[in-house]
């Protein structure tokens, strides 16, 4: 590697002497008035008062945080929520509602010869919209000063859909601009039915703790609000459910109504809630589905839980995210951190006195690289870096020590290094993705048993 | 090839007229860059504490402009351009001082590992860089750890910095030219 290369190598990574930042932004709701800074004994931190809109946004320090208890498992058989989406969003972005229909066919919208097409043509292939596809746009919103294009991502990557968003007229801030057309918002787009107002979407699957019963008018089911919580599960009393029963298919939409108070945004682990949806007959053989995302998701078919198809068969290699070492939250973590990535997502067994330490936002895996630091009972560290970086991601990387010779990631074999009671195992790029076992404070013979120990968490 | 980190991280960026929207796009923009904000706070010279209230203040700022009813369409650029400004406030010069004065101390032994965070793979040589990089003028730092640790291109620099994207591309090129030389130097005997 060059010196060139080394220096940016460098310069893309955080260094040693830099913190984790950690604090929260602090949001307090609920409230009216003039926005305020509060300074603590000791440092400034911020505190919001203003519309109740903010009380979503991220906050650890709650000072005046609404408490969220978990609620008691809550039958309902509400029909507040539409089963079926008659419209969608691109996920919280409430005032860009459209018929699923629009998305139908192959988008073309930015082929058009108006001004605004050509301004998307435009913008797609600016340094702005990197990674955006340049063809497939569908109009979904055609207002006089607004439009909103939407088209199908083609990196492969969740999520599915990118947006852009076009105002006429000049913009305020220094977003990009042509033909007379301004870009407002633009990035991916999740698609959601859209929920009730005053309501966020939900995601739902089956309790597994308890067997699915086609037989059965009630559902058990865990439902996962789309909303910063705090990490805890939201009651029961804010869930909403909807039952279409529409010839063979059952669709079950739930939205949530968000906790009152400031949440914080940071790992939401462990946070669904259990409840139950008495429906008015058996499902029996209909497909059931859950109707909060689109297209739809089936979560059983056949009176079978339904197990979403694999390009091929489900590896033999897969294991329970309570088989990982660490407590139910971090059962949740890499549970949701698997659902989240489509690369294999691997965590450890490790002996008694292990826990995990630190941990990514698991939900980002998909995007971002999965870092998990675990702690031994003597100080020992095991780190584990996942996803797209380093040579996956096209990157040089630096690694200090020599190489020693191969050692094992789980069931994959990779080059193991170090030196000193700090040794490496990385795997070569896989696809987009690769991984990295290191640690601190072992024995190379440890550490390769560690390593090797490590587990695919099933998705 | 760097990637718009905004878009790889699979969220909208932007800041709608929507309150959800705003909502969204200032919990995703804490989410994405306030490590890279209080790092890039420290790199121009502030203390911990002073580059954390910093962040802090940026997001203050932001959910004003957003509360006026102003549109910010490009939230990460504005961020860093604010924080920029905030560091380089003259009634901040101590703090500046102060931390970057810490960061300049002697470089850590090969072997003393205290306070690292326990990746050997990703450590020394990186920490020699970035401490070379403390050494360069202040503009030149900026560019190198928006081109580079925050994954911004040249003209999105240009907006955080207030300057063209030729000229970021020419502080960047000046920058690593530098640090070229400084490391060569370290190396020789």
């Amino acid at each position: 590697m060059s010196l060139d290369d080394q220096i940016e190598s460098a310069l893309r990574r955080q260094p040693s002497d830099e913190p984790t930042y950690d604090e929260p932004v602090t949001a307090l709701g609920a409230a009216s008035g003039a926005v305020q800074p509060l300074r603590a004994t000791t440092r400034a931190r911020l505190r919001f008062r203003g519309r109740s809109w903010l009380a979503g946004l991220a906050a650890l320090v709650a000072l005046v945080a609404g408490i969220v208890a978990i609620g008691p498992r809550f039958q309902s058989s509400s029909t507040l929520v539409g089963a079926a989406p008659q419209q969608i969003q691109c996920r919280g972005w409430n005032d860009s509602n459209f018929s699923p229909d629009l998305l139908a066919g192959p988008g073309s919208a930015e082929k058009g010869t108006s001004e605004a097409a050509g301004a998307l043509r435009q913008f797609v292939s600016s340094p702005y919209a990197s990674g955006f596809p340049d063809h497939g746009w569908h109009l979904v919103e055609d207002a006089p000063n607004r439009l909103v294009f939407v088209a199908r991502a083609q990196n492969g990557d969740a999520p599915d859909y990118v947006e852009v968003e076009l105002n006429r007229g000049a913009p305020k801030g220094g977003q990009f601009t042509a033909n007379g057309w301004s870009v407002g918002a633009y990035g991916s787009c999740t698609l959601r039915s859209v929920p009730p107002p005053g309501f966020v979407s939900a995601l739902w699957g089956l309790d597994p703790a308890f067997p699915f019963t086609p037989g059965a008018t009630e559902l058990h089911i865990l439902v996962d609000p789309e909303t910063c919580t705090s990490g805890k599960a939201i009651a029961a009393d804010r869930i909403q459910v909807g039952v279409a029963y529409v010839g063979a298919l059952v669709m079950v939409t739930v939205a949530a109504r968000p906790p009152d108070g400031a949440q914080s945004c940071q790992l939401t682990i462990g946070s669904s809630t259990p409840y139950v949806v008495k429906l008015d007959a058996p499902i029996g053989n209909r497909e059931l589905q859950d109707g909060g995302s689109w297209p739809a998701e089936t979560r059983a078919s056949g009176g079978r839980v339904f197990v979403p198809a694999t390009p091929t068969p489900t590896p033999s290699n897969w294991r329970m995210p309570t088989d990982c070492t660490g407590s139910i939250d971090a059962t949740g973590f890499f549970k949701a951190a698997s659902m989240s990535a489509s690369y294999d997502v691997y965590c450890a067994v490790l002996p008694k006195g292990w826990s995990v330490a630190t941990g990514d936002n698991p939900e980002l895996a998909a995007s971002a690289p999965l870092t998990v630091v675990y702690k031994g009972p003597a100080g020992e560290t095991l780190t584990l870096e996942e996803g797209k970086f380093g040579e996956a991601a096209g990157a040089e990387v630096l690694r200090v020590g020599p190489e020693i010779g191969t050692g094992s990631f789980g069931d994959r074999t990779g080059t193991l290094g170090g030196s000193g009671g700090s040794y490496y195992v990385y795997t070569p790029p896989d696809g987009h993705a690769m991984w990295t076992a290191s640690c601190t404070g072992m024995t190379p013979d440890d550490f390769r048993t560690l390593a090797a120990a490590l587990i695919v968490v099933a998705k | 090839m760097l990637t718009d980190r905004a878009f790889a991280i699979g969220e909208t960026v932007a800041l709608g007229d929507s309150e959800a929207g705003n909502e969204r796009a200032l919990q995703l923009l804490y989410q994405r860059r306030s490590q890279e904000m209080f790092g890039f706070a420290r790199r121009l010279g502030l203390a911990d504490e002073d580059a954390s209230d910093a962040v802090q203040e940026t997001m203050l700022r932001l959910w004003r402009e957003l509360d006026s009813g102003t549109d910010v369409a490009d939230p990460d650029a504005w961020a860093f351009r604010v924080l920029y400004r905030l560091t380089v406030d003259n009634h901040r010069l101590r703090g500046r001082l102060r931390g970057l004065a810490e960061r300049l101390r002697p470089p850590r032994a090969a072997n003393d590992r205290d306070g690292l965070d326990g990746d050997p793979a990703r450590r020394i040589d990186i920490d020699a860089v970035w401490q070379a990089v403390d050494g360069l003028p202040e503009r030149q730092r900026a560019v190198l750890y928006l081109r580079f640790r925050a994954d911004l291109p040249y003209e999105r620099i240009g907006l955080a910095l207030s300057i063209s994207a030729s000229a970021a591309r020419g502080h960047a090129s000046k920058g690593l030219a530098s640090l070229r030389g400084r490391l060569t130097q370290e190396d020789r005997p």
